[in-house]
């Protein structure tokens, strides 16, 4: 239960502010290595948050059907797991978007 | 996420209160039950008790139905002789379940669910809104 959503956004909010100073820091430093280690990071949290969730889910709804479990207990892990999936896609989605628009940038 | 601390909460809500709605049906299913000799007692009333519990993992104080007691209430009496229960004066006696209160009681449970349900439903339209900030 104790899934957190909001590490996928704050990792979100670490990768661009890692960006900001990459792109800041450009001359000097190499800011390219960091950026990618806290993304690859990013990514790699959010799919671990979403097999726990999906993974709760699949044991409640296991137990359901062979009437075992509490139907609020399914209730709350497929609703999680639906909050975590989606939490993650539109990251995903946004982050996604955020590459674009640098690699459609004119230079 | 404190918005998911509180679908914690909710849902212990709704864990304590069907186990109370399970004593609750126990008790109308039983209402009639005597004994089936005489000096045995009949069916004696079930009632559950709440008691807030602690989940340490998260800091929520969630509730638990703690344990389900015994009505200490006399029991009925009742006139008759053909029962193979009844004592030498004709009298057996009666489960010490009322109808009216069971009625009652089971109302409450109904509508404690129902707020539950409610709060839950309000947590998760709250996470989903803030969600679709990001889109």
């Amino acid at each position: 239960m104790n899934i957190k959503q909001l590490d996928a956004v704050s990792a979100y909010s670490q990768a661009t502010k890692q960006m900001q100073d990459g792109l800041e820091s450009r001359d000097g430093k190499d800011g390219v290595s960091g950026e990618g280690s806290v993304f690859s990071s990013m990514v790699g949290d959010a799919l671990g948050n979403v097999q726990n969730a999906t993974t709760n889910l699949e044991v409640q709804s296991a137990k359901a059907l062979v009437g075992e479990a509490n139907m609020v207990d399914v209730v709350t892990a497929a609703s999680n797991a639906e909050m975590v999936v989606n939490t993650v896609v539109s990251v995903r989605d946004k982050v996604i978007a955020a590459y674009n628009d640098i690699l459609k940038m004119p230079v | 996420m404190d918005l998911e601390k509180a679908m914690m909460a909710s849902a212990s809500g709704l864990r304590a209160q069907s186990v109370r709605m399970r004593v609750i049906s126990e008790n109308i299913a039983n209402q009639n039950s005597v004994a089936s000799e005489p000096g045995a007692d009949p069916y004696r009333r079930k009632i559950v008790t709440f008691k807030t519990e602690l989940d340490r993992a998260s800091g929520v104080e969630t509730v638990k139905a703690d344990g389900v007691d015994m009505d200490q209430k006399e029991f009925g009496k009742k006139y008759d002789p053909g029962n193979p229960a009844a004592d030498a004066s004709g009298y057996i006696k009666t489960s010490n379940v009322n109808g009216m209160i069971e009625l009652m009681d089971m109302r409450q449970a109904q509508r404690t669910y129902q707020s539950n349900l409610n709060a839950l439903e309000a947590s998760r339209r709250m996470a989903t809104m803030t969600l679709d900030l990001l889109r």
